[in-house]
């Protein structure tokens, strides 16, 4: 019985790369497949693809769900782990490393992992301790048909595109043509951190957990997203990611800085607004103060494997995940559609070309440190009143911090 | 009741008090006593998509093992509640050495996270309570002067904020005054203001949260005041009336001393409630401007990848204190009229 | 000065009637009693005088000025409530200085007038107290204070006496009879207790189901009632009612025989008072075994079974008879009155 399996297996391996694209999940041995996921469109693809590898010998449950983080800790600590698989980013993979939660993939990538390519291993201290799939950053969107008739060249820095905003307001096209993620909050530190991502300049001392924003290159960041205020509409406060779409569709604004993993609604031309669809296209992220490295933070999204858990399942959840990754997965155009895709077989799509762009820019990937998710946080809470006017950029980030030190002192990164 | 039977009767009260009440609050308090372990760090080469970085990373299994040795942390005292993000003695101190006048240093220590955070609690609890209870009571008033038949579906809407749970009713307002809602745009067209925006003023947050507050409780009060209202003595009331006293008068000498106890009942509710406000924050997303101490305990629990469980402590334990000493002038007057009455 | 009219006052509730053809003249200084049953629209007849209830057909009339629309405060009267409606926050004083207030009186009179009401109801050494602070009686006088310090034309008072324990009841009964003789204010008291309207009023209005059975005074009303209800309400105890048939001037009923009747022949009902008629040796019109023997203290009750009816009559205090005995009793036609068998109403003596 085992031996016809693995042959099977064997066999469709060696066609995998052939292009046997449509191959009947097949997974030996027994087990269980669980699996924890944020929940949008790309990932609901790939985790939809692992429910067909359920049979009579694997089952295969799911959680998607937009609180993973707040999870996944939880989950994986129990022994036997709630999870055996935790659909992560480079963000959210830190907490499960901190605590030691996922096991090394070194062995499964060596029997099973024939279809994945080298740019999809992430290895730390040289073993392999996720998969990526697709990467992900901000980029900026803008209104190709608007540009052109008021003849505003596409920007290529924030300076540009305070300019282009301001030729669109005199223009009368629009009051407030620009939309960035202000939600105090996740989204509101992550606009920083953007930002002073394009000064080059390291968030922490060299080999401490003390933080080194509270400096020239820190206040100069807090001043552009200051002078993009004047551009953005008076809710702007509680403007974030999910929210963009209805301002974007109702021609309120002609540029956002937004997700590539949500690109794919903007541009969709049999959605609501096809004519606005068709005209709207996506650039690298500006860079600004003459440093050329786009503002933003690189993301890659994919799957950790959690370490309480039994070989079969365990060879059984990655088998999963290897079918649901295989070419096949982007063969469909509607997925390939979806994100920057770096699985084995796929063609570059637009969604896909600002992250690109990005990433031959220079932009770098999000910190990978401990404790960048405090400063995070810190930084979410204390820039509001800035941006509000109520704060100097230079007490705003004594307050971040302030608050930051206290939280990585509580978590025992600082003494 | 001889002592026996008295203490039998009340034993699964106690136990139920200790296992529910007590037990909790005293783990809450042992838990603000301690913080995280310091945390022993290695750098490493993470390689990925995006190419290699070395980058410092937590050593998993020595932590473990400091961990199992002590399983609550490291001892750090009061050390939490003194810190930046609770009392914060020590920039309290730095901030009264740099300034020159009150109004400044009010102004600097009031933006310390846990300062702020009290402002607007405090703020709300007591801009909120007597509203709700002045609003209540009016429209208790009003239900109970309507002809019997309208009085159902008139009741029926005025508990609608109340069933409404408090996060939709929320997010139902959030949208309404929304620049381009209906609330918001009708008052930028009133003022002829293009960029007033509710959301963004801090003034203005501030007075939409209050108004949801009073909005959300006021049913409660209106229910209380109205089942109060049946009970107001007919002849006390028909007296007043001969004797000459105007509806105002009335409502002033008999009604109003009649429902006194309950003003009482609400007020301390409503203390409680209030100083406990949370929701209305997250459904407004109102974070920016208006935090409150629910809300800081929410956001270490929930803000980062990690949960400060000594900072949501060290909060909770100050949340209740602070409740004690708001209840308190209530409770005691209570017991006095008890022992007054007794 | 402050002659009360009602004018063919009706008061009804969809169909249930209240107060049927109410009409009466309350000449000024009269102590007018309203007594009957409970629900037989006594307390409805003095609501709509005070104003608390409206009117549905007939007039009021105060003073000679038509009420009907006025709100209660309007209408220069004042109450006093069974449960004395005291306002539980205020002290005795303010209780009784609150209808100075409310109607704008000159601060300045207040004192005096307060103190004078405080003096007439006694209440003195209480003024500084609450009303939960004071007794039953105290209370209602507290009431009646409030009720005179500003002088009404009218007072209404609805079974002030009711809360009462029968000893406070005689006590303040004396002290309202009191206080309306030296003030000689119109006053309407309502009550389901004959002996304080037999004792307080001028005049009686007897009333039954919604409707007005008799108007006179408490002589008239004892003594000649208008039919079996009154004569069955007044009196203690109630008058003796026999059914029976009068055939040539001779009443003819179970166990009793009454000659040198003036009546024409056919079925009545014979009434007499306990207290007229006698017990005697024999030749009586009553012969009978004896139903039972009451000790009433000042008297004896002797009580017989005639058909379905218990009649009873009262004797001296040392009278005894044991249960079953043959006692008679003389029952002359003077004291006799008789009432139409169908209608219940006295026939001509």
């Amino acid at each position: 019985m085992t031996k016809t399996l693995l042959a099977t297996t064997s066999l469709a391996a060696l066609f995998g790369l052939a292009g046997a694209a449509s191959a009947q999940c097949t997974i030996e041995g027994e087990g269980s497949v669980r699996i924890l996921a944020n929940d949008f469109q790309a990932l609901h693809a790939v985790v939809s693809r692992a429910t067909e590898c359920a049979s009579d010998s694997v089952e295969v449950t799911t959680n998607e769900t937009t609180e993973h983080k707040d999870i996944q800790v939880a989950a994986l600590s129990t022994d036997p782990a709630a999870y055996t698989v935790a659909v992560v980013a480079n963000g959210s993979l830190v907490p499960l490393l901190n605590e030691g939660l996922t096991r090394p993939l070194d062995d499964l990538v060596a029997q099973y992992g024939q279809n994945l390519q080298e740019s999809q291993l992430i290895r730390i201290n040289g073993e392999i301790m996720a998969i990526a799939f697709m990467a992900n950053s901000q980029m900026l969107h803008y209104r190709a048909d608007l540009l052109e008739e008021n003849g505003i060249a596409v920007p290529t820095t924030y300076e540009e595109l305070l300019e282009a905003s301001a030729a669109l307001r005199e223009a009368g096209v629009m009051e407030t043509p620009l939309y960035a993620s202000f939600l105090p909050g996740w989204d509101l530190g992550e606009e920083f951190i953007n930002m002073y991502m394009g000064s080059g300049q390291p968030f922490f001392e060299d080999g401490s957990a003390q933080v080194a924003i509270n400096n020239e290159a820190g206040i100069a960041a807090l001043e552009m997203m200051k002078a993009m205020t004047e551009y953005m509409g008076p809710d702007m406060m509680t403007y974030n990611s999910n929210e963009a779409q209805p301002y974007w569709e109702n021609e309120e604004v002609a540029f956002m800085t937004g997700w590539g993993s949500r690109t794919a609604a903007f541009i969709d031309e049999n959605g609501a607004v096809p004519e606005i669809a068709a005209a709207t296209e996506v650039v690298a992220m500006p860079s600004w103060g003459g440093n050329g490295i786009p503002a933003t933070t690189l993301w890659w999204d994919g799957f950790a494997m959690a370490k309480n858990i039994s070989e079969e399942d365990a060879a059984a959840s990655f088998q999963a995940m290897m079918y649901a990754l295989s070419p096949e997965l982007v063969a469909d155009p509607e997925v390939a559609g979806l994100a920057a895709w770096l699985v084995n077989g796929y063609e570059p799509q637009p969604a896909a070309e600002g992250v690109i762009a990005n990433m031959q820019a220079g932009a770098a990937p999000y910190p990978m440190t401990p404790y960048m998710g405090l400063l995070h946080t810190a930084l979410g809470d204390n820039l509001a009143e800035f941006l509000q006017g109520q704060e100097s950029a230079e007490e705003a980030l004594e307050d971040v911090e302030a608050a930051y030190t206290t939280a990585a002192t509580e978590a025992g990164f600082i003494q | 009741m001889p002592h026996r039977t008295f203490s039998l009767f009340i034993l699964p009260s106690l136990l139920a008090m200790l296992l529910f009440v007590a037990l909790p609050i005293g783990s809450v308090i042992y838990q603000s006593l301690f913080i995280e372990h310091e945390q022993i760090m290695v750098e490493v080469e993470n390689c990925g998509p995006f190419g290699c970085t070395t980058e410092r990373r937590v050593d998993a299994e020595a932590m473990a093992q400091l961990r199992a040795e002590e399983p609550a942390g490291r001892w750090n005292g009061l050390g939490t509640y003194f810190n930046a993000g609770h009392l914060a003695f020590e920039r309290i101190g730095q901030i009264w050495d740099r300034t020159e006048t009150w109004g400044q240093f009010l102004d600097q220590a009031m933006n310390l996270p846990f300062y702020k955070a009290l402002g607007f609690t405090l703020a709300y609890t007591f801009i909120v309570t007597p509203f709700v209870i002045i609003l209540g009571f009016c429209i208790a008033l009003g239900v109970n002067a309507l002809p019997n038949l309208a009085k159902g579906p008139v009741i029926f809407f005025s508990l609608l904020p109340m069933i409404v749970t408090p996060l939709i009713g929320s997010l139902v307002l959030f949208w309404m005054i929304d620049s381009r809602g209906i609330i918001g745009a009708t008052l930028q067209t009133i003022f002829g203001d293009p960029t007033l925006s509710l959301k963004a003023s801090p003034t203005l947050t501030w007075v939409t949260l209050f108004v949801y507050g009073v909005w959300h409780s006021a049913p409660f009060a209106f229910v209380v005041f109205y089942a109060g209202l049946q009970g107001v003595p007919k002849d006390t009331m028909e007296s007043a009336m001969v004797d000459g006293a105007s509806r105002r008068e009335q409502v002033r000498f008999v009604v109003i001393p009649y429902l006194m106890p309950l003003v009482v009942f609400i007020a301390l509710m409503q203390l409680m409630d209030n100083f406990r406000v949370f929701e209305p924050i997250v459904g407004f997303s109102a974070e920016a401007n208006a935090t409150s101490l629910s809300y800081l305990i929410y956001s270490d629990l929930r803000g980062q990848d990690t949960p400060l469980f000594a900072s949501a402590a060290a909060t909770s334990v100050l949340t209740t204190l602070g409740v004690i000493v708001l209840l308190t002038p209530v409770l005691i007057r209570t017991w006095r009229d008890f022992n007054r009455k007794a | 000065m402050a002659r009360l009219q009602l004018k063919n006052v009706n008061k009804r509730w969809g169909s249930y009637v209240a107060v049927k053809d109410f009409d009466l003249d309350i000449a000024d200084q009269e102590f007018l009693v309203l007594l009957g049953p409970s629900g037989c629209g006594k307390s409805t007849t003095m609501r709509m005088i005070a104003g608390l209830e409206d009117v549905t057909s007939g007039e009021i009339v105060l003073g000679g000025r038509n009420v009907n629309n006025l709100e209660p405060k309007d209408r220069d009267i004042s109450m006093v409530f069974q449960s004395y409606g005291l306002y539980p926050n205020l002290s005795v004083y303010e209780n009784i200085r609150f209808p100075l207030r409310v109607r704008k009186v000159p601060k300045e009179q207040h004192h005096e007038m307060v103190m004078t009401a405080i003096r007439m109801v006694e209440l003195e050494p209480f003024m500084d107290r609450r009303p939960a602070d004071l007794s039953g009686g105290q209370r209602q006088r507290v009431a009646l204070g409030r009720a005179i310090v500003r002088k009404p034309t009218v007072f209404l008072m609805d079974e002030p006496l009711s809360n009462l324990d029968a000893k406070l009841r005689v006590s303040t009964r004396a002290q309202i009879k009191n206080l309306q003789s030296k003030l000689k204010t119109t006053t309407v008291y309502v009550t389901h207790d004959q002996i304080e309207a037999m004792t307080l009023a001028d005049r009686v209005v007897v009333m039954n189901k919604g409707e007005i059975q008799q108007v006179g005074t408490p002589t008239e009303i004892y003594d000649n009632p208008a039919n079996t209800f009154v004569a069955s309400f007044i009196g203690s105890p109630a008058m003796n009612l026999v059914e029976g048939r009068i055939e040539g001037g001779t009443f003819t009923g179970d166990g009793i025989t009454v000659e040198g009747l003036k009546a024409p022949s056919g079925p009545v009902t014979l009434g007499f008072r306990a207290e007229d008629a006698s017990i005697v040796p024999s030749g009586g019109q009553i012969a009978a075994p004896v139903y039972a023997v009451e000790l009433l203290g000042e008297a004896s009750m002797i009580t017989w079974r005639l058909g379905e009816q218990l009649v009873s009559v009262k004797t001296a205090k040392d009278y005894r008879a044991e249960t079953g005995q043959m006692v008679e009793a003389s029952v002359p036609a003077a004291i006799c009155h008789l009432f139409d068998a169908e209608t219940g109403k006295a026939l001509p003596r």
